[in-house]
């Protein structure tokens, strides 16, 4: 999962860097993001 | 119609659920036509079930674990689950909901679920964190950045639900427990940090030397699986031997539930900055929190009547979860001798008596330590009061000008704060306060010329957009002087913060909008402005008319 993380993670930079808004799953995938960040730091 | 639908994300630990629940059964009695629930997570929820069902009417559980079991570690199916999780029927129209946590993962979750209202934080859709209640904003620009906020976390709640009626506070129908001649203290001698916990040697000591000298006093100890071992180095201490029979071990052989039913029992209860604190208040037991580390007094203590805090008075107290600290000097500055002695006072007279301490502990021990009796305000809002003959420090008198200024700027809630005789040091202090409070005024009439401006400009038939932007220019120019400010006036930073967070989460879609909404954020905050330089200046000449020092009410 961490390369498919990696590259997800890499598309929604670039779209924030071109000043585009964030769809739906991009969101989807953040929060998810946020809760394996969460179990990584115990 | 159907029912109206608030739902709250709490997912920070166990005691931040139980305060919210507390400001959450206020808007039950309040609003019992609107269907009140809650997102947790599983692993605190769960065990807490007992006391939630009787307040919401959903407890949604979210677990990482759960969402991330069968995804054979693919990211597609981990989203898949998540996206299932989202589209059960309870989390769909939803017409308020209400971000309590503050942390990344919930701004998100905020952010994903779909409501006609957002209270608290939510992320943009370009990723930027936005937060529009004027309660939730103070607490991301004062919570968030240090010891600033004189609210406490129930209060914050009440107020982002907005529960105004607190009367059930003011009627002071607080009574003790029928009053046996034997007293059951309930200790719980730990806390989730080891910041925030003395060592177990030094509750040896105030367990031993309180049942030496009282003979009618019994102690529960409580604690969950994890703290088996640190309430072994306590019970197995010599010199608790001989008191065996006096002392009840429940550390670790309590579900959460039975542990809150045995605390009922109990007539009194001690202990850190935890979850147990806050249990015993859902019993009304009178408690003593041993504040520290990074502990707030005010901010978290147990919320109902009958409620102490001590607290150490080490300069660097209390400090942040992130600071580096290996000495702990806010352990030693508070004394098993000064929490021993006070916990006497504190069971056997309900009360804790400042004459009692002043003979029984040296003032070596008293004089590192602050005590604090919290309960409600005239308007029923909780509030700390310093025990004892030591003058409150200028930060706590500013604190207090600060709730009162903000009490009634966001609210319209006038309380009454008692300010106890204070010092020509704190005289000056306060007219430099004034002074920076001048500054941030005149900057903000500034910034209101500004914004005016633009809009004047705009509504010309050709406008000028070189003028446009020097005015733009003009308001970045006051933002930078309003940050410097902040540095100059370090305690007038709360309120420096709170107006930058308001002005960038400001409402609109283009210039005029804009700079409407920006005018009116800078007339804002110069109305707080004037509140407080009206509070401060009117605890001024109530000094000079006394001299060296006098005391009055904000």
């Amino acid at each position: 999962m961490k390369d498919q993380v990696i590259a997800r993670l890499k598309e929604v930079e670039e779209k924030l860097q071109l000043g585009l808004k964030l769809e739906n799953e991009d969101l989807v995938f953040l929060f998810g993001l946020s809760l394996l960040k969460e179990k990584l730091n115990g | 119609m159907g029912k109206k639908n608030f739902t709250i994300i709490q997912l920070t630990r166990l005691g931040d659920i139980i305060q919210t629940t507390q400001a959450a059964k206020d808007f039950r009695v309040q609003h019992p036509d609107i269907e009140l629930n809650i997102i947790c997570r599983k692993e605190f929820g769960l065990a807490l079930s007992f006391i939630l069902k009787g307040t919401f009417d959903n407890i949604i559980y979210i677990s990482k674990d759960e969402l991330l079991e069968g995804c054979d570690n693919d990211l597609d199916l981990y989203l898949s689950s998540i996206n299932k999780w989202l589209s059960q029927e309870v989390l769909q129209n939803i017409d308020v909901l209400l971000n309590f946590s503050f942390c990344e993962t919930s701004n998100r979750l905020s952010t994903l679920i779909t409501a006609k209202n957002r209270l608290g934080t939510f992320s943009s859709p370009q990723n930027q964190t936005l937060v529009k209640d004027q309660w939730s904003q103070l607490v991301y620009s004062m919570v968030m950045s240090g010891p600033h906020n004189p609210y406490n976390l129930v209060d914050i709640y009440k107020n982002i639900l907005g529960i105004k009626e607190r009367s059930c506070w003011t009627d002071n129908d607080w009574q003790p427990k029928e009053a046996h001649e034997v007293k059951t203290l309930g200790i719980h001698p730990f806390a989730s940090q080891d910041k925030k916990k003395w060592k177990p040697a030094k509750w040896t000591e105030v367990i031993y030397k309180l049942l030496k000298d009282e003979e009618n006093i019994l102690v529960e100890i409580f604690g969950s699986n994890s703290e088996v071992e640190f309430g072994e180095q306590i019970l197995n201490s010599k010199v608790l031997s001989k008191f065996k029979d006096r002392i009840t071990n429940n550390v670790g052989k309590l579900s959460l539930e039975q542990t809150y039913y045995r605390l009922g029992r109990c007539s009194h209860f001690v202990g850190h900055d935890s979850l147990l604190g806050h249990l015993a208040k859902l019993h009304n037991l009178p408690t003593l929190t041993i504040a520290l580390g990074t502990v707030r007094p005010i901010e978290t203590a147990p919320y109902g009547h009958n409620t102490f805090v001590m607290a150490p008075r080490t300069k660097c107290f209390p400090c942040f979860p992130k600071t580096d600290c290996s000495f702990y000097q806010c352990h030693a500055d508070l004394s098993y001798q000064a929490v021993t002695e006070t916990l006497k006072t504190f069971i056997i007279d309900n009360e804790i008596n400042f004459k009692v301490l002043n003979n029984s502990i040296s003032p070596f021990h008293l004089d590192s330590v602050d005590i604090f009796r919290l309960g409600p305000t005239n308007a029923g809002w909780y509030a700390a009061e310093k025990l004892g003959n030591d003058h409150p420090t200028s930060r706590e008198v500013f604190k207090d000008i600060l709730r009162v200024a903000l009490s009634y700027k966001f609210e319209e809630v006038e309380e009454i704060i008692s300010l106890p005789a204070t010092s020509r040091d704190q005289k000056r202090y306060l007219e430099q306060i004034n002074d920076g409070v001048r500054q941030i005024f005149e900057l903000c009439e500034f910034g209101k010329k500004y914004s005016g401006d633009i809009l004047r400009e705009v509504s010309q038939v050709s406008p000028d957009l070189e003028k446009i932007k020097t005015f733009a220019n003009k308001i970045d120019e006051v933002d930078r002087l309003m940050d410097l400010l902040g540095k100059t006036y370090n305690d007038l930073k709360p309120v420096i913060d709170y107006y930058k967070i308001v002005k960038f989460n400001l409402e609109g879609e283009n210039i005029v909008e804009l700079s409407e909404s920006s005018y009116i954020v800078y007339d804002d905050n110069s109305i707080t402005c004037s509140i407080l330089y009206e509070l401060i200046g009117k605890c001024l000449p109530q000094q000079e008319a006394r001299g060296k020092s006098t005391e009055g009410n904000v």
